[in-house]
């Protein structure tokens, strides 16, 4: 399953930004179900959950905290924390702050507006083999659409909202990029240098974790400006890191004829960002497993 | 003069209406259910039935420990062949957070008729509202949220949501459900009585309903049908209580591509007489109808009117046609027949593009105006 000898320790690390309590708390509730299952399988041992707070003033007090610990640990075996980071680091930045501050076999990292299933947990470990770094969940009520193989579950990539890491092999690629800054594609990019690494990362259909995603007045998964604007951000980084100049090219013109104002500003954000030096550097030879031409960075069973 | 049938009178009307008058009372004021007292009492009872699908009861339970608003309660109908199921399931209840799983009823039956556990479930709830969920939906986190919402804006009511359906299917290997599509919304975005007469048009999960005026109109799930018996129970309380819309969406409906479920292995004609039946029993009591009814109802009846004069077109032009291999007997020959004149002398495209277009939204409605225009161009 792991590295080393014995049932793995296992640090859960969730990013927040002014959420509301009440979805930490059911996040909590979710928690407590899925450490009680794996911990009573002897599966794994040793957590530790730790709170990374991006938020403008530090979200949780004390009180808080111990309120998420009770719900999460009632038996008081697990250590639960929280650490202001004084600073919006971005859900990639933040996970990297987490990951260097703890020294569990494997992390899972979870979105704060997810509750996991009691099962989810030992489901991505077991399909965490040795040639494995990454294992994601199938979210609900809305399906993620990326493709995998239904056999072994390998994957292009996988998703950050629930997913299950190997130390050992992200470290090793250098560990999460803070400069997809704020949100998306930082998932997508440790997918793509840990397989360039010769990893597999893949997809556990059996672990399910809900996602509390809502849909529009058309009935379609919605997106917030800022979520178009960060969409479009993240495709420029990954188009620049993996060797995709036409892509960055295409994806600015596109912008400057039909883009949105959210479109608007992400191009603008690059290009500033571009001349500060603020943006991922080309890795050469990265374009080997990079899929650009695909509006979900890979294979997709359906589309949304 | 028009028979009793057709002109319910006064005295039917005022009784139905103080039976609703008097079940909104209680619903309201201090009479509960098996008098626990209302301040107990729970916002919603989620009815579910089960046969055992561990899988997509995991989704389904999820979703509802995932829930923003945790002022409901669970039955959790099991109806299993296997002895060991209703264990199995209880054992997975357990597996969920305490507060939630403190909500979950977990109740045994033994093949019981399939709609007898959702009576059982009825005469169990406790809550001031019930819904019914399949143990293969899967609900957004607002959904309780939204009903109660609008539940406490609209007293005695039943509140609508909307579904979106996605097809899935159990994957080789793993036994999990997959989605195999994105989501469609076939569903009409508000309740209308009319449309639900003739197809599904809201899933069960879709309708939060109110349990006092349930009990006080004595409506419980018809076990004599085999299908449809949802639909019923709703239309037959949705013509007491009238139905709220919300504009969200609620929840997913899951359409099994290849999955055991009533929509593979119950014949059309049991959809069909299921459906008369409904018609039968709406039949048996005055309706009250929604606002706007008097709006579709002349809708209905113009249309009727235009089929009957095309039926009467096709009848006078019976004899001028040449003898053709089409049944006439059969209007929708008849309508292929014309069509084929209409091509042949119809040359403009736009408009017939216009027209295939139209009927594609509305086949029924559209495919005969443009049959009618057909015969008024041959008689020209």
């Amino acid at each position: 399953m792991t590295s080393t000898a014995g049932p793995p320790t296992i640090g859960v690390q969730i990013v927040v930004f002014a959420n509301p309590f009440d979805q930490l708390c059911r996040l909590a509730d979710g928690l407590e179900t899925a450490i009680r299952h794996t911990a009573a399988a002897g599966h794994a041992e040793g957590f530790e959950i730790a709170f990374g707070d991006s938020s403008p003033t530090p979200l949780l007090s004390e009180a808080d905290v111990d309120e998420l610990r009770r719900r999460i640990d009632p038996l008081g075996v697990h250590r639960v924390s929280s650490t202001f980071f004084d600073a919006n680091l971005g859900s990639g930045g933040g996970s990297q702050r987490l990951l260097e501050a703890s020294a569990t076999d494997l992390i899972w990292v979870l979105n704060p507006d997810t509750v996991p299933s009691p099962t989810v947990l030992s489901e991505m470990l077991a399909m965490m083999a040795a040639d494995t770094a990454a294992v994601d969940a199938r979210q609900v009520p809305i399906e993620h659409p990326a493709g995998f193989d239904p056999d072994t579950g390998e994957a292009a990539w996988v998703c950050g909202a629930c997913v299950l890491l190997r130390r050992t092999a992200i470290e090793s690629v250098g560990g999460f990029d803070p400069r997809f800054f704020p949100m998306y594609c930082d998932d997508v990019d440790l997918s793509w240098r840990l397989r360039l690494d010769g990893w597999k990362v893949r997809h556990s259909a059996r672990a399910t974790v809900f996602h509390d995603k809502r849909l529009d007045a058309d009935g379609r998964p919605g997106a917030s400006e800022f979520e178009h604007e960060s969409g479009v951000l993240s495709r420029l980084f990954l188009a620049r890191r993996y060797e995709r100049p036409d892509v960055v090219e295409q994806t600015l013109e596109w912008v400057d004829v039909r883009g949105t104002a959210s479109h608007r500003r992400a191009a603008a954000t690059y290009r500033a960002r571009l001349v500060d030096g603020d943006v991922p550097e080309p890795m050469p030879g990265a374009g080997l497993v990079a899929n650009l031409d695909s509006d979900y960075y890979g294979p997709n069973r359906f589309r949304y | 003069m028009p028979d009793q049938h057709d002109a319910p009178t006064a005295a039917a009307d005022g009784a139905l209406l103080d039976r609703h008058r008097r079940a909104l009372q209680r619903s309201a004021t201090v009479r509960s259910r098996h008098d626990v007292p209302v301040a107990s009492r729970p916002f919603l009872s989620v009815i579910t039935r089960t046969t055992g699908e561990r899988e997509t009861l995991l989704d389904t339970l999820l979703c509802l420990a995932a829930q923003t608003d945790d002022d409901f309660e669970v039955l959790l109908m099991v109806n299993a062949r296997d002895a060991g199921v209703p264990a199995e399931i209880a054992a997975l209840v357990d597996t969920f957070a305490p507060s939630f799983r403190a909500r979950v009823r977990v109740d045994s039956t033994s093949i019981m008729h399939r709609v007898a556990p959702l009576n059982r479930a009825l005469a169990a709830a406790t809550g001031r509202y019930v819904a019914v969920l399949d143990d293969d939906d899967l609900v957004f986190a607002d959904w309780v949220e939204t009903f109660h919402r609008h539940a406490d804006e609209h007293p005695g009511a039943m509140i609508r949501c909307r579904a979106v359906d996605q097809s899935v299917e159990l994957a080789d290997g793993t036994g999990v459900a997959g989605a195999t599509s994105g989501f469609s919304a076939p569903y009409r975005p508000t309740f209308e009585f009319a449309s639900h007469l003739i197809g599904g048009q809201s899933p069960p999960a879709t309708f939060c309903s109110p349990l006092d005026v349930i009990d006080a109109l004595g409506l419980r799930f018809d076990e004599d049908m085999v299908v449809c018996e949802d639909i019923e129970f709703f239309l037959r309380l949705a013509t007491v209580c009238g139905v709220v819309d919300t504009s969200t969406f609620g929840m997913v409906y899951r359409r099994w591509e290849t999955r055991f479920s009533s929509g593979h292995t119950v014949s059309p004609e049991i959809w069909e007489a299921s459906m008369q039946k409904i018609v039968q029993h709406l039949d048996d009591v005055p309706l009250l109808l929604p606002e706007h009814s008097a709006t579709r109802m002349y809708q209905a009846a113009a249309q009727e009117r235009q089929m009957y004069e095309l039926d009467a077109v096709i009848e006078a032009l019976r004899d001028r046609l040449a003898p053709t291999e089409f049944d006439w007997s059969s209007p929708a020959d008849a309508v292929r027949y014309l069509d084929q004149e209409y091509l042949a002398v119809v040359a403009d495209r736009d408009h017939r593009r216009h027209v295939v277009e139209e009927a594609a939204a509305h086949p029924f409605r559209e495919l005969r105006r443009w049959a009618v225009a057909c015969v008024r161009h041959l008689l020209k």
